[in-house]
């Protein structure tokens, strides 16, 4: 194998699968990117079983070839060359010589067939979304899925296909036990979903770091009990989460007997500030809803006291509850919208959190018993 | 010197069978295991006694007693209502004593020495405690009588159900001395073949021994079995143990390969660990500890936002942290589950969703 490859196209691609790629995992292999030269490309391949990542990047190659190296070394090797050519080459101990300018590493390397092949993959659906929109969609139900839970099904995000007045959309769904997320993103495709389709954590994470904010089109391609985001030249697979997820539809509030409406950046910064009082998550925040304010207060015996009010718009009677104030601190950071609207029942019902110009998305937040 | 103690132990018989048959009448005469269902991965949390005849035990596979009594009944464990019975036991225990020791549920170490009631004979206390528990609770209890800790406690299993042992001082020596070294405290299956190899196989062996031939055979560590077997536990009946984590610990005859024995083991050790717990409130953290064969030792814990609620929930954390290790593809000689954090954040403030399944 012998290639030249620009730098900082190398080492963009190198940065993408440093999410995937397992540091502590007990198979040492997941800590390798296969590289795989050919036809003017060097294919990255990057797993840890459960995901999988495939990019491709145009490079001179002057002989094809493969080798599996160390991930996080080579990105920081990459990152670290001074010349923005780079010239890799596997010399005769199966070591990656790479030279740029002044830098010369030889790095040791595993023989590509001691890389895990990545399992077969059979189309069986595709939905058509812009970039924007799947991203949006993965944001906004990611930060509320459980981690390490032991109710398996809540440690991957729902998802489910609805039809909305005739708009196709995808739906999915998380939640902790403590608060709910769900949104929906617009699409084109043919797909059907089988019962249960869980899209883990990781899986989550990785794509919320591979899409961007652009209106270009990406594709969902369903599969056996997998899923994979096709783009070019990219490939993002992952397993599904086996797992039951509950019957999210019964916790979402239907009764109302309080509305506010609320600017959103207002309530932003107002919780911003609170929290610095709140160092106890088990402590609630006190929010008083008033005709034409909201009193939010914290009263800590070891730190002190905060107090701010937040104009509103308020239908329905005055009522005070306790919330963990992160909880909604994670909402407003992704619900859009100028303005926020909370819907409440009685003090120790589920809240209703949306945007009030958008029926995308929808969040449930439990409040906290107030002493 | 100390006076001599006289302490009692109290064990419920079949506490949480014996409880189910109490409070549903359709279950008395019948074999009934409280714990998951046949089909079910669980184990046994209890027998009742006419499950017992037909080997059913506790920490035994679901699977494992039902095909032993095809006409076992499975109940469902409800721990909330074992527990409000043991504090109305413990409730009857106050009447005689503070100091009181409580090892699980079901299960406590009474000093007596000075009781409230003025009762010179521990013996009589245990009497009339046995008597209360039958007539205010309609549930037998069997009791030790002893001067000593452990004595008191092998007493107590000597006339099960519903017997009382009383061990006087004199007698702990030539009471000891027939029973097999597994009934000393801290002697498992390891420390048992070690004895037996050395040719220890009655308490009475043990206690025949010299204390520098003791020392010689048993380490500086095993001298306490020494003493014990001599009668000599000096632990006192301590009411108020501050448990910061609680662990039970299992080390294979033979190194294991296969993933299934390790879960069960873990099982066993869930439902040990929340039997030993009594009253007490529950930790957040679980914590794997594997030992390899070749004696590396590795522990892997996970937190939770909220206190484990119960055994099957610590057990299936511990199995979820056993997909972490090689456990499967390198042999393991020691496995341990521990439970911690007991007093960490709790958010007890903070409500949950009602989601289907959820306690």
């Amino acid at each position: 194998m012998e290639l030249y490859i620009d730098r900082d196209d190398l080492s963009r691609g190198l940065a993408r699968i440093q999410g995937i790629i397992e540091r502590r995992s007990t198979q040492p292999i997941f800590a390798h990117v296969l590289l795989h030269a050919r036809d003017g490309l060097l294919r990255l391949t990057a797993t840890d079983s459960e995901v999988a990542y495939i990019g491709d990047l145009s490079a001179n190659v002057q002989n094809p070839g493969d080798i599996a190296v160390e991930a996080a070394q080579l990105f920081q090797v990459v990152r670290s060359l001074p010349d923005s050519t780079v010239h890799f080459k596997l010399d005769e101990n199966r070591r990656l010589v790479v030279r740029s300018g002044r830098a010369n590493f030889k790095l040791l390397g595993v023989a590509a067939e001691e890389y895990p092949a990545l399992p077969a993959f059979e189309v069986t659906g595709t939905a058509r979304f812009t970039e924007r929109d799947l991203r949006r969609l993965v944001e906004q139900v990611a930060f509320s899925v459980a981690s390490e839970d032991v109710r398996w099904g809540l440690n991957g995000a729902h998802m489910e296909r609805v039809d909305i007045d005739g708009e196709l959309r995808v739906r999915m769904v998380a939640t902790d036990g403590h608060r709910l997320a769900l949104a929906e993103a617009p699409c084109e495709g043919e797909f059907q979903f089988p019962a249960r389709q869980l899209v883990p954590r990781k899986a989550l994470s990785v794509l919320k770091k591979l899409l961007g904010t652009g209106s270009e089109s990406v594709v969902l391609e369903f599969g056996d009990r997998a899923l994979q985001l096709r783009r070019d030249g990219e490939v993002f697979w992952f397993r599904l989460l086996d797992g039951e997820f509950p019957d999210y539809k019964a916790v979402i509030p239907k009764e109302k007997n309080h509305t506010a409406r609320i600017k959103r950046s207002d309530l932003a910064s107002t919780l911003k500030r609170v929290g610095i009082l709140v160092h106890d998550r088990a402590r609630a925040v006190r929010f008083a809803f008033t005709d034409d304010e909201l009193e939010v207060q914290v009263h800590n015996v070891d730190r002190g006291e905060v107090n701010e009010t937040v104009p509103l718009d308020l239908v329905g009677t005055e009522i005070t509850v306790g919330f963990n104030p992160r909880y909604l601190q994670d909402i407003l950071g992704v619900v859009g919208g100028d303005d926020v609207v909370l819907e409440l029942a009685h003090p120790l019902a589920p809240c209703m959190v949306r945007d009030p110009e958008s029926d995308t998305a929808r969040f449930v937040v439990m409040p906290m018993r107030l002493d | 010197m100390d006076p001599v103690r006289k302490i009692i132990h109290i064990d419920m018989d079949a506490f949480f069978a014996s409880v189910e048959q109490r409070d549903r009448p359709e279950l008395r005469g019948r074999p009934v295991a409280v714990g998951g269902s046949p089909d079910s991965r669980g184990v046994v949390a209890a027998a009742s006694y006419e499950a017992r005849r037909f080997g059913v035990r506790s920490a035994m596979p679901c699977s494992r007693a039902a095909r032993l009594c095809p006409r076992l009944v499975f109940v469902r464990p409800d721990f909330a209502r074992y527990k409000a019975v043991s504090r109305q036991l413990h409730a009857i225990f106050r009447d005689y004593t503070d100091l009181i020791e409580p090892l699980s549920l079901d299960e406590a170490f009474l000093d007596v020495t000075e009781n409230k009631r003025g009762i010179a004979s521990a013996t009589l206390v245990a009497e009339e405690i046995r008597r209360r528990v039958r007539e205010e609770l309609h549930l037998t209890c069997s009791a030790g009588v002893s001067s000593l800790k452990f004595v008191a406690k092998i007493a107590s299993d000597q006339r099960k159900p519903d017997g009382l042992t009383v061990v006087p001082p004199h007698l702990v020596v030539p009471f000891l001395a027939p029973l097999p070294v597994r009934r000393l405290w801290g002697v498992g299956p390891v420390r048992e073949k070690q004895l037996h190899e050395l040719g220890l196989q009655t308490i009475g062996q043990v206690a025949s021994l010299s204390e520098p031939e003791a020392l010689r055979l048993l380490g500086s560590q095993g001298l306490y079995l020494w003493r014990m077997a001599r009668g000599d536990d000096p632990r006192p009946v301590r009411p108020h143990r501050v448990r910061k984590s609680r662990s039970a610990e299992h080390t294979f005859e033979e190194d294991v390969l296969d993933r299934t024995l390790l879960e069960d083991a873990l099982r066993r050790q869930a439902e040990r660990i929340f039997r030993q717990l009594a009253d007490g409130p529950t930790g957040r953290t679980a914590t794997l500890k594997l030992r390899y064969g070749d004696f590396t030792t590795i522990t892997r814990a996970s937190s939770q936002p909220h206190p484990i609620p119960d055994a099957p929930t610590l057990a299936a954390l511990g199995i979820h942290l056993l997909h972490r290790t090689e456990a499967g593809t390198r042999p393991v000689r020691l496995i341990g589950l521990g439970m911690s954090s007991f007093d960490g954040p709790s958010d007890d403030q903070q409500l949950s969703l009602p989601l289907a399944g959820d306690d």
